[in-house]
C-alpha cells in the first residue's frame, strides 16, 4: 500500500466522520441502516473506487456514530440499544442543568475507549485468535450466562406496604413479573423478526429497526411527553466535574464491557455497558457516563476493528457482515491503516461532539422540549416508515410493495413500542427489551431455536 | 460483596471440573447453574426473606412529612427495646406523592453525639432526578435525642425516596443498644448446611429429570449438584472476608459468625478484582481442559491472575492503612453496601 492509498484512506475515514456526523443527530435512525442502503446502491451500480476505499469510509461513519449518538439519547431521550443506560443519568443531568456535561463526560469515555482500542491494536492479532479458539464451543452457555445473570440481577421495587408474607411479596415481584413478561415477549419479536417477519424479503434485512427504536426509543419520547418534562436553561461548565482517576475507572470498566460485546456474538453494546456498569460497582453518576461512552465505542469501533485484524476475519456488528460481502482485510498494512482512521476519525468526532452539543444546548433554550419530543416522535415514526419503504424500492419493489412495507415498519414499530412500554409501567429494567435479541439466538445455540419456533407457527 | 462477582466466581467454581468444561464444550450449560448459585443466598434474602419479615413498628410519613414526628418515633423504638429489653424491629417507608413522583428523605444515626437526624428533601421522579426547588420551605436537619447509651455504628445519610424504605432492628446487648441494619439479610439464607441441602436437592432433581426424560442414570446430576452446592458456598465464604459475616451453619447457629475483616463489601477494588480473577480463571480451565490447550499455564497464571491480585490486592490495602472506623460500624456498611447494588436500567 502506498502513501498516497493509505492518505486516501484517511481521508474517506474522515468523509465518514463527517456525514455521521450529519446523520448521528437524526433520531432512530442507525448508522448501519445508512451502510446497507450504501452497499445496495454498490450492488446495484457498481462502486467507482476500490472496496477498502469504502471500508474505510465505513469506519469513519461508525466512529463519528458511536461517539455522537450520545447528543440524541442524552437530549432527545431516543437510545439505540448501546445506549439505553445513558438516558437515566442523562436526564439527571439535563434537570440538574448539565446536560452539556453530561454528554461531555461520555465522549471523554469515548476517547478513553479510542486509547485502550489503541493499545490493544499490537497484540490483537495474538490474542484475540487464541480468545476465539479458547470460546468457540462454549459460546453457548456463554450466552445464557449473560441472560440469567441479567434476569437474577434485577431488584424489586414494591413499596412494602402490604402485610407481610404474600401480599406484601407480590406486591414486589410484580415489577420482577413485568421484567419477565417484557423479556419473553420481546423474544417472541424476535422470534417472529428472525423466523417470519412480515417485511417482504427485499427489506427484511431492516426489520431490526423499526423493532428497537419501538422498544427503546419511543416509550422514553412518550414518557417525556406524559410527564410533561420541563427542561431548565442548560450550563456550559469551562471545567469537567472528574478526576483522572475517575475517567481511568470509568474508561476501563466500560473498556471491558465493550470489548466482550464485541467479541461475543449478539452481545450488544447495551449488554457491554450493563456489566461495565455492574463491574464498576460505585453509585457514581459520573463514573457511570464515562464508562458507558468507552463501552459503546469499544463494541461499534472495536467489533468492527476485529474485521480487520491479520488472520482473525472475524465479523462482528452489523457494519463487518455488511462489508464482508464485497471485501476481506488481509494484511497488517490495512489493519493498522484502519488503527490510525480510527484514532484520527474518533478525536475529529469528539470535536464535533463538544460544537453540536452547544447548538443542541442552544436549540433546547429556543424550543420548548414538549415541540422537541412530539418532533422527535415525528421523526422516529418517519424513520421507521422510511427506511423498510427505501429498502424495498432500492430492491426494486412496486409502489404498492414500498407503501407496504412503510406500513410493516410501522406494525413492528407499534407491537414493539407496546412491549417496551411495560418496563415503564411497572418500573422494571428496560434491558430486558434485549430479548429480541439474546432469546431467539441463545434458543438456536442450543439448538431449540427451531422447536420453539414451530410451537410459536413459524415453521412447518 | 456486589452480585456479579458473587455471580461470576460461582461460574469460575464450576469450570474447575473438566467433566463441566467438557459438558459445556458439547452443549451443555452446567456453568450457568454455577453462576446461579453463585447469587442465589442474596436472591433468597432480596426477594423472599425480606417480604416475610414482620415489623413492630411502620413509620409512614405521608404526603406532609414531619421530620421531627419521624425523628421521634424512630427514637420512641429505641427507647422501647432498651427499657424493655425487647427487640424492635422497624421499617421506614417512602412517600409516594403520584405515578412517577415521590419526596425524598433522609435519617441518620448519630452515636457521637447521641441523636437520630432526620431531613426531608426534594420531590424526586423514580429515576431518583430531583426537581429543582421542590425541598419544602425552611427543611432543615431535625435532631432528637435518644437519651440511651449505643454503640457506634454506621452513621451515613440513609436516603428513602422510591419503592421501598429501609429497616432497623433495634436490640439491647448489655448496656448498650445497637442498630441492626437490614436484620433479615444473611441469616438462614447464607449458611452452608442450606448449600449442602441445595447441592443434594439438585442431584435429586437432576436424576429424577435425567430418568424421567431418558430412562437411565448418568453422572451429570452428580456434577450439577456438585456445581450448585459448591456456587452457593462460595457466595458464602467470599462474605466472610468482609466484616458482618453470616449465619454459617443454621440451623444449629444462631448468631452470625464474625468475617475475616480482609476487605469492605462494598468497595470497588475487591469486587473489581473478583470478577477480574473469576474471568481469567474461567478462561484458564476452559483452555487447559480444552482438546488443544494454547496458554502457557504459569505464564497466564502469574500475569492475568497473581500480578492483578498483588498489585490490586496491595493498593487497596494501602487505600485502608490508617483508616479507622469502629467495628460495629463496618459491619453494618457491610450489610447496606449490598443493598446499594447498581441498578442499572
Amino acid at each position: 500500500m502506498s502513501a498516497v492509498e493509505a492518505g486516501i484512506g484517511l481521508l474517506c475515514a474522515v468523509g465518514g466522520v463527517l456525514v455521521a456526523s450529519v446523520l448521528s443527530p437524526v433520531p432512530a435512525l442507525h448508522i448501519y441502516n445508512v451502510a446497507g442502503f450504501i452497499l445496495l446502491g454498490a450492488a446495484t451500480v457498481g462502486l467507482p473506487f476500490p472496496p477498502q476505499y469504502l471500508a474505510m469510509f465505513f469506519l469513519g461513519l461508525v466512529t463519528g456514530y458511536a461517539v455522537l449518538n450520545t447528543i440524541s439519547s442524552i437530549f432527545l431521550s431516543v437510545p439505540d440499544d448501546s445506549t439505553v443506560f445513558v438516558v437515566l443519568p442523562g436526564q439527571k443531568y439535563l434537570m440538574q442543568r448539565r446536560g452539556y456535561e453530561a454528554v461531555v463526560l461520555t465522549g471523554v469515555g469515548s476517547l478513553g475507549g479510542i486509547v485502550v482500542l489503541t493499545l490493544l491494536a499490537p497484540v490483537a492479532p495474538r490474542l484475540f485468535p487464541a480468545l476465539r479458539a479458547i470460546l468457540q464451543r462454549h459460546l453457548h452457555w456463554i450466552l445464557w450466562t449473560i441472560i440469567a445473570y441479567m434476569l437474577l440481577s434485577e431488584w424489586p421495587k414494591g413499596t412494602d406496604r402490604a402485610p407481610a408474607g404474600w401480599r406484601r411479596w407480590w406486591d414486589g415481584w410484580r415489577s420482577l413479573t413485568a421484567g419477565l413478561v417484557t423479556f419473553l415477549l420481546s423474544g417472541a419479536l424476535g422470534f417472529v423478526l428472525m423466523y417470519r417477519s412480515v417485511l417482504p424479503v427485499t427489506s427484511a434485512y431492516q426489520n431490526l429497526l423499526p423493532a428497537f427504536v419501538g422498544l427503546f426509543a419511543v416509550p422514553w419520547v412518550l414518557q417525556n411527553l406524559l410527564a410533561q418534562v420541563e427542561l431548565p436553561p442548560q450550563f456550559i461548565p469551562r471545567a469537567l466535574d472528574a478526576t483522572p482517576g475517575l475517567i481511568l475507572r470509568g474508561t476501563f470498566a466500560g473498556a471491558l464491557g465493550g470489548l466482550f460485546a464485541a467479541f461475543l456474538p449478539v452481545v450488544t453494546g447495551g449488554i457491554g455497558g450493563f456489566i461495565a456498569g455492574h463491574a464498576t460497582a460505585q453509585r457514581d453518576d459520573r463514573l457511570f457516563i464515562v464508562s458507558q461512552g468507552a463501552s459503546k465505542v469499544v463494541y461499534y469501533i472495536g467489533g468492527f476493528l476485529l474485521f480487520f485484524v491479520p488472520g482473525l476475519h472475524m465479523t462482528r456488528g452489523g457494519m463487518a457482515w455488511m462489508l464482508s460481502t464485497l471485501w476481506t482485510a488481509h494484511t497488517p498494512q490495512t489493519y493498522y491503516l484502519a488503527v490510525a482512521g480510527v484514532v484520527l476519525a474518533g478525536v475529529l468526532s469528539f470535536f464535533l461532539l463538544l460544537r453540536l452539543t452547544r447548538l443542541t444546548v442552544w436549540l433546547v433554550a429556543r424550543v420548548h422540549y414538549r415541540w422537541i419530543s412530539i418532533g422527535t416522535l415525528a421523526v422516529l415514526l418517519m424513520v421507521v416508515a422510511a427506511v423498510p419503504a427505501l429498502g424495498e424500492g432500492l430492491g426494486g419493489g412496486s409502489v404498492a410493495s414500498i407503501l407496504r412495507s412503510g406500513l410493516e415498519g410501522l406494525l413492528i414499530c407499534v407491537v414493539a413500542t407496546g412491549i417496551g412500554l411495560i418496563p415503564v409501567l411497572w418500573g422494571s429494567r428496560r434491558m430486558n427489551c434485549m430479548g429480541v435479541l439474546l432469546l431467539p439466538i441463545a434458543l438456536n445455540m442450543v439448538g431449540a431455536g427451531a422447536t420453539v419456533a414451530g410451537w410459536m407457527g413459524l415453521v412447518e | 460483596m456486589k452480585g456479579i462477582a458473587h455471580f461470576v466466581s460461582g461460574v469460575a467454581i464450576a469450570t474447575f471440573f473438566p467433566e463441566v468444561v467438557q459438558q459445556a464444550a458439547e452443549g451443555s450449560l452446567l456453568p450457568v447453574l454455577g453462576g446461579i448459585a453463585g447469587i442465589l443466598p442474596d436472591t433468597l434474602d432480596f426477594k423472599f426473606a425480606r417480604y416475610f419479615e414482620v415489623y413492630d413498628e411502620e413509620i409512614d410519613p405521608g404526603p406532609d412529612p414531619d421530620a421531627r414526628e419521624i425523628a421521634e418515633k424512630v427514637v420512641g423504638a429505641m427507647r422501647r427495646a432498651y427499657e424493655t429489653g425487647r427487640p424492635q424491629n422497624v421499617v421506614l417507608h417512602t412517600i409516594r406523592l403520584g405515578t412517577d413522583l415521590w419526596r425524598q428523605y433522609t435519617i441518620r444515626f448519630d452515636p457521637a453525639r447521641n441523636e437520630v437526624a432526620v431531613r426531608i428533601g426534594p420531590v424526586v421522579n423514580t429515576g431518583q432526578v430531583p426537581f429543582p426547588g421542590s425541598e419544602p420551605e425552611g427543611a432543615e436537619e431535625v435532631r432528637v435525642r435518644v437519651g440511651v447509651p449505643m454503640v457506634h455504628t454506621y452513621d451515613a445519610e440513609n436516603r428513602v425516596d422510591i419503592f421501598s424504605g429501609p429497616s432497623f432492628k433495634f436490640v439491647r446487648k448489655g448496656d448498650k443498644l445497637h442498630v441492626h441494619f437490614l436484620d433479615w439479610h444473611r441469616r438462614w439464607s447464607h449458611s452452608l448446611t442450606l448449600a449442602a441441602v441445595l447441592g443434594l436437592g439438585a442431584i435429586g432433581i437432576g436424576a429424577l429429570v435425567e430418568w424421567l426424560a431418558r430412562g437411565f442414570l448418568t453422572r451429570t446430576p452428580l456434577w450439577a449438584g456438585l456445581v450448585v452446592g459448591l456456587g452457593f458456598t462460595g457466595h458464602i465464604l467470599e462474605d466472610q472476608l468482609g466484616f458482618m459475616g453470616s449465619n454459617l451453619f443454621y440451623p444449629f447457629t444462631r448468631e452470625r459468625a464474625i468475617g475475616l475483616q480482609l476487605l469492605r463489601s462494598g468497595d470497588a477494588i475487591p469486587n473489581f478484582l473478583t470478577v477480574w480473577l473469576s474471568v481469567a480463571l474461567v478462561l484458564f480451565n476452559l483452555d487447559r481442559f480444552s482438546a488443544s490447550p494454547r496458554l502457557d499455564g504459569p505464564v497466564f497464571l502469574l500475569l492475568a491472575v497473581l500480578l492483578p491480585l498483588v498489585l490490586l490486592g496491595g493498593l487497596y490495602q494501602l487505600q485502608r492503612w490508617g483508616k479507622s472506623e469502629a467495628k460495629e460500624a463496618l459491619q453494618q456498611r457491610d450489610i447496606v453496601s449490598e443493598t446499594e447494588e447498581v441498578e442499572v436500567r
